[in-house]
């Protein structure tokens, strides 16, 4: 396979990911703020650690001055002048999957083409307005028909694989994120159990945890439920796990390549694969659960920029190169919103009689 | 009738070959028995094609392919019109008295021995023996093409290109051009003017199956006073409106389709593929 | 007659259905009996199925101004234009005739230049067209075929002739709707189309393959072919997929093609794959920043001298602009005489060129009946419609003009014929041409059907996609149907 396409294909499960985590992430929030509603507090309480999770808390202090709800859930869903909106990164899985529509199903094509012209539509637009909830809930659908199209069509190749990594890596991501939100709250049980710790519950709903949380523990106890998303080898959406996954595609990957010995990117997610395993909550605690998620997305980046070299870039092959004099080309890879400029009028002049 | 004729040789050689030269007449002719309505030749590699017309006013085309090739495909289309030249009946009734009276140039190189096609006292013989007392020139020619007909054995393979009339008298056996030189040779000793024509024969609906059939050749007879009439001995019929005429001449020599000649090892040439379709367009 | 037909009115054009009397031509008969029996409402339904699949499948164009490049699906008309057989054969022997000729020009004048020696056409016209590249003089390219893919433009005249309007031979555009058109039909008319002898156009992939693969390097069995795509942004973006999927064949982009040793490969997660036959949809200027443009970023540096050594083959070839060239084409009648000495079978439409000095002056004193075209434009840009302009845009054309005569031509307007499309609730006749696909490789085969595309504005002349245009599904129909050729020959 291309390495370009094997760059698109990752990018692609990685923008739906991005665009599902997004949605599930407002969705939660505006839950919480309705039933902290009571409780009336500072809205912009709630809404800043969302803009921490995504990092966009510079550009959206460019745009507005005062943390509002209604400007915070329209940055971060339908904005297109910022870079990771759900729009736009809807736009980039689609983009990203029209350069290899020759390699994946039509299915696969035709849910996310619909899914962006969904989002892109005035329909979309007013329906986020009136009703973001129902909006958030459709492109989780959107999301979830992707996963299912591409588990029941896509060939357990190179293909596959990829798409897995780019889904696994940006979930792990995300995760280790949204537990980085938590990490100033308090760790003690509220004193009476009626009580319920509001933002980890909204925690655990915002990754779809808590049915499969609360079948194992019967109360929300704020260690047990770090202990379970970062560290649990069941729960599918949990750092642990995706790293596991992870692993298993990049070692068919580095098989079929033919790669000899340990590459790298099997390197760094091995070994943080194997961390993961042997530490225990109590020792992330004692780390800071902070430092230990920075840590965390370093590695996480490391293994991403590995898997880059590796099946992109071919940074060993481009030290073999012996041509005489170096010529500035353009490194091959998928589309991302602030695509270069140049290139992009270069290809629309092209004539096509 | 209306045909559209593709025809294509393709000559695949051993080794590259250069320094090609080759005439073609694939052109169909024209006269007030059928008309052209396009024709179209292209040839790969890719050379200039220039024309001229012979002796009999054929239209030869001619191109020359300097470079090294493995191949040189001739590709030809035509549409054209024809119509019956026996629309008012045959040219009966003219008498061998006024073939004497032909001496004109157009006719006279049509009466004695060329390349494939000889005299004989053997083939005189035959002539008379065909003739019998019958004094009609063209129920003579007729007499000959039966003749001809029930007595030769249509065997493909059994003879070449080159093969000479009096091999075919001999043997008894051939294909199309032999029958053909055959017919030219006994009637231009009986001194009625003889020539080979090279064409196509369309022969009902299925005759369009490519690759099925390659190009024809049969035979036309002088008549004094009424013109050239053409006479089939491969099929024993006259030559109507199914048959699309080509080129003309003394015989095969004069018209083949295809000549020439290039540098190359011997035996360069692996194989000859001939693609014919005459598909009928007004049915 | 159907309802849907009632007030149609050919208003004095060439009209494809009907005659001048209003009588229906015989080759619409079935196709009127079907699409006559079905209501407005009925027929708009099944318009509506199609764009709305269209749309969902993604099969678009792009359209440049806006910030993001907006993408259309490209309007579709849903009553097929026919063409029966007999104009069809005129048609397909017209264009090989025309790409013969074509080729052996650009072979000529990529080499030894006899038609210029021998006076056969103007030396200045020809080596001052700006898409003539000198430096590639003496390359030897595979059997000599310069255009492998060519789309030419065909026209109808007030009469019913055809013309050639222009020859496309640089990276002509189009054959994706020409198929999806076909499958779209097969979705919304499937009884029709099982009714009558169509002639199929699907093989068109399987034909371009052979086409390229005729190209390879000798010796390579089973070459590896690619498609070469300027990139995502590019308005034929689509086309360029999904001819690469109809093939079978990987789709790339210049970044993903690097150079060893004279050989192109192409990275892939396992490495290195030698690449040998290039079908490129991006411009001369751009393949190759060390040789034309420095600045490109979407050609490959070093891929001209594979391609002089041998080692890859490009469709179509570098420098066929010159054929392209609207001043250069108003001399293909000659070259048709010159290299294969017969009489051209499509005729071109009548043209003035600039450069001649006294077909200059006749062009600016006509300027209000002429079509002024520029000769390298294509996409319906930079040109004038005489009669149609404002007396300050024929002013200001008469500048460029008298600027740059050799970039102008003109040519009479042609009214050209009309075929009745679906307008709201009814049919209205609009200006059509026609655009075959012509591909030449070991034989030069004509795909028998083509991309008829519509002037969807009322009287508009102008058919591009980029303008307002719209297309239509092309049938060609076979008198016979068991007397229907084979669109692959078995291979002999």
């Amino acid at each position: 396979m291309l390495s370009r396409v094997a760059d698109s294909i990752y990018w692609m499960a990685r923008y739906v990911e991005r665009a599902e985590n997004l949605s599930r992430l407002l969705l939660s929030t505006q839950d919480l703020l309705l039933d902290a509603g009571a409780e009336g507090v500072d809205e912009a309480q709630f809404w800043q650690p969302l803009l921490a999770t995504t990092g966009d808390e510079e550009a959206y202090s460019k745009l507005h001055k005062k943390i509002k709800g209604k400007d915070v859930t329209e940055f971060l869903a339908v904005r297109s002048d910022n870079p990771n909106s759900m729009l736009n990164s809807i736009r980039a899985a689609r983009e990203n999957a029209r350069t290899v529509r020759d390699q994946i199903s039509d299915e696969i094509w035709e849910s996310l083409n619909s899914l962006r012209l969904f989002v892109e539509s005035a329909e979309g637009k007013a329906m986020h307005r009136t009703q973001s909830a129902a909006f958030y809930e459709r492109v989780l659908r959107g999301s979830y028909q992707f996963q299912g199209i591409a588990d029941s069509t896509t060939p357990r190749g190179e293909i596959w694989h990829f798409l897995r990594l780019g889904t696994c890596l940006e979930r792990a991501d995300k995760m280790s994120r949204l537990l980085d939100t938590c990490s100033g709250l308090s760790l003690e049980l509220p004193p009476h159990a009626q009580a319920r710790p509001l933002r980890w519950a909204a925690l655990l709903r915002s990754c779809s945890a808590w049915h499969a949380f609360q079948a194992h523990h019967r109360r929300l106890d704020p260690c047990k439920i770090i202990a379970y998303l970062l560290l649990d080898e069941t729960f599918p959406r949990s750092i642990a796990c995706c790293v596991a996954e992870a692993e298993t595609a990049l070692k068919s990957l580095c098989a079929d390549a033919g790669l000899k010995g340990m590459p790298l990117p099997l390197r760094h997610v091995g070994r943080l694969r194997a961390d993961l395993a042997y530490t225990t909550v109590e020792e992330v605690l004692a780390t800071g659960l902070h430092e230990y998620i920075d840590d965390l997305q370093l590695r996480l980046n490391q293994i991403g920029e590995a898997i880059f070299q590796t099946f992109v870039q071919h940074a060993e092959l481009s030290q073999l190169t012996d041509d005489d004099a170096p010529v500035e080309s353009v490194a091959p890879g998928a589309y991302h919103a602030h695509a270069d400029e140049d290139l992009q009028v270069q290809q629309q002049q092209q004539q096509q009689q | 009738m209306r045909f559209r004729v593709f025809h294509r040789t393709r000559y695949v050689y051993r080794a590259a070959v250069r320094d090609s030269y080759n005439e073609v007449r694939l052109r169909p002719a024209t006269d007030d028995k059928s008309r052209l309505e396009f024709f179209l030749l292209n040839v790969k590699p890719p050379a200039r094609l220039q024309h001229f017309r012979d002796n009999w006013l054929n239209y030869v085309h001619y191109f020359d392919i300097p470079e090294p090739h493995n191949d040189l495909i001739i590709e030809s289309q035509s549409t054209i019109n024809t119509t019956n030249p026996y629309k008012d009946g045959k040219p009966l009734g003219v008498r061998f008295e006024s073939l004497k009276s032909e001496t004109d140039e157009m006719v006279s190189p049509f009466l004695g021995t060329s390349r494939y096609v000889e005299v004989t006292p053997e083939v005189w013989r035959l002539g008379i023996d065909i003739r019998n007392d019958s004094n009609d020139v063209f129920e003579t020619a007729e007499a000959v093409m039966h003749h001809i007909f029930r007595e030769w054995k249509y065997a493909p393979s059994s003879t070449t290109a080159s093969t000479h009339m009096n091999e075919v008298l001999e043997k008894k056996q051939g294909v199309c051009q032999d029958f053909t030189h055959l017919m030219i040779g006994i009637c231009r000793s009986l001194g009625i003017p003889a020539r080979y024509i090279s064409g196509y024969l369309y022969n009902g609906p299925d005759s369009h199956l490519r690759g099925a059939q390659a190009s024809h050749a049969w035979c036309e007879v002088h008549v004094p006073g009424k013109g050239w009439f053409g006479l089939d001995p491969t099929n024993d019929t006259l030559a109507d409106e199914r048959h699309i005429k080509i080129a003309t001449g003394r015989d095969y020599q004069d018209a083949a389709p295809v000549s020439g000649h290039f540098d190359g090892p011997p035996g360069a040439t692996a194989a000859l593929q001939v693609e014919l379709e005459v598909r009928r367009l007004d049915a | 007659m159907s309802s849907l037909f009632n007030d149609y009115q050919p208003e004095g054009f060439f009209d494809e259905v009907f005659s001048k009397t209003g009588k229906a031509r015989p080759h619409y008969g079935a196709m009127l009996d079907s699409v006559g029996s079905l209501t407005p409402s009925e027929y708009s339904a099944r318009q509506k199925a199609v764009d709305a699949a269209f749309l969902r499948q993604g099969v678009t164009f792009t359209v440049y101004g806006d910030d993001q490049g907006t993408e259309r699906i490209f309007p579709f008309d849903l009553m097929p234009r026919i063409i029966p057989q007999r104009e069809w054969e005129t048609i397909e022997a017209g264009l090989i005739q025309r790409i013969t000729a074509l080729n052996l020009f650009l072979n000529d004048i990529y080499h030894g230049q006899k038609i210029i020696t021998d006076k056969a056409v103007p030396a200045e016209l020809v080596l001052s067209a700006s898409h003539y590249r000198p430096e590639f003089r003496g390359i030897k390219v595979p059997h000599g075929i310069y255009i492998h893919i060519c789309g030419t433009d065909l026209v109808r005249d007030g009469k019913g002739g055809y013309f050639v309007l222009e020859d496309n031979g640089r990276c002509p555009s189009g054959a994706s709707y020409m198929l999806e058109n076909r499958n779209a039909m097969k979705r919304a008319f499937p009884g029709l189309l099982q009714q009558l002898p169509v002639r199929p156009v699907d093989a068109y992939g399987s034909m371009l393959r052979e086409t390229l693969a005729h190209l390879a390097p000798s010796g390579v069995l089973d070459p590896a072919i690619v498609v070469l795509t300027p990139g995502i942004y590019n308005s034929a973006y689509f086309e360029h997929c999904y001819l690469a999927k109809q093939m079978g064949v990987p789709i790339v982009e210049g970044r993903d093609l690097i150079l060893r040793n004279d050989r192109v490969f192409m990275r892939t997660t396992k490495g290195l794959e030698q690449v040998h036959v290039i079908y490129r949809r991006i411009d001369d200027d751009f393949l190759d920043p060390q040789v034309f443009r420095k600045d490109s970023l979407l050609g490959v540096p070093g891929i001209i001298n594979a391609y002089r050594k041998g080692n890859v083959a490009l469709a179509n070839s570098i420098g066929t602009g010159v054929a392209d060239d609207k001043a250069v084409y108003a001399l293909v009648p000659q070259m048709i005489k010159y290299y294969l000495d017969q009489d051209p079978i499509l005729p071109n439409v009548p043209t003035h060129l600039g450069v001649d000095p006294k077909e200059c002056s006749y062009i600016l004193d006509n300027l209000d009946k002429l079509v002024v075209k520029a000769v390298n434009e294509s996409g319906g840009y930079g040109m004038l419609m005489g009669p149609h302009a404002s007396k300050k845009e024929r002013s200001d054309f008469a500048e460029l003009i008298k600027k740059n005569p050799r970039n102008y031509i003109a040519q009479p307007v042609l009214q050209l014929s009309r075929h009745p499309v679906f307008v709201d609730d009814h049919f209205e006749g609009r200006h059509i041409d026609l655009r075959p696909y012509v591909l030449c490789g070991d034989r030069v085969r004509v795909v028998p059907g083509g991309l008829t595309r519509v002037a969807l504005k009322k009287g508009s002349l102008v058919v591009n996609s980029s303008q307002g245009g719209g297309s239509k599904d092309t049938w060609v129909l076979w008198d016979d149907p068991l007397d229907m050729p084979a669109e692959t020959p078995p291979a002999a």
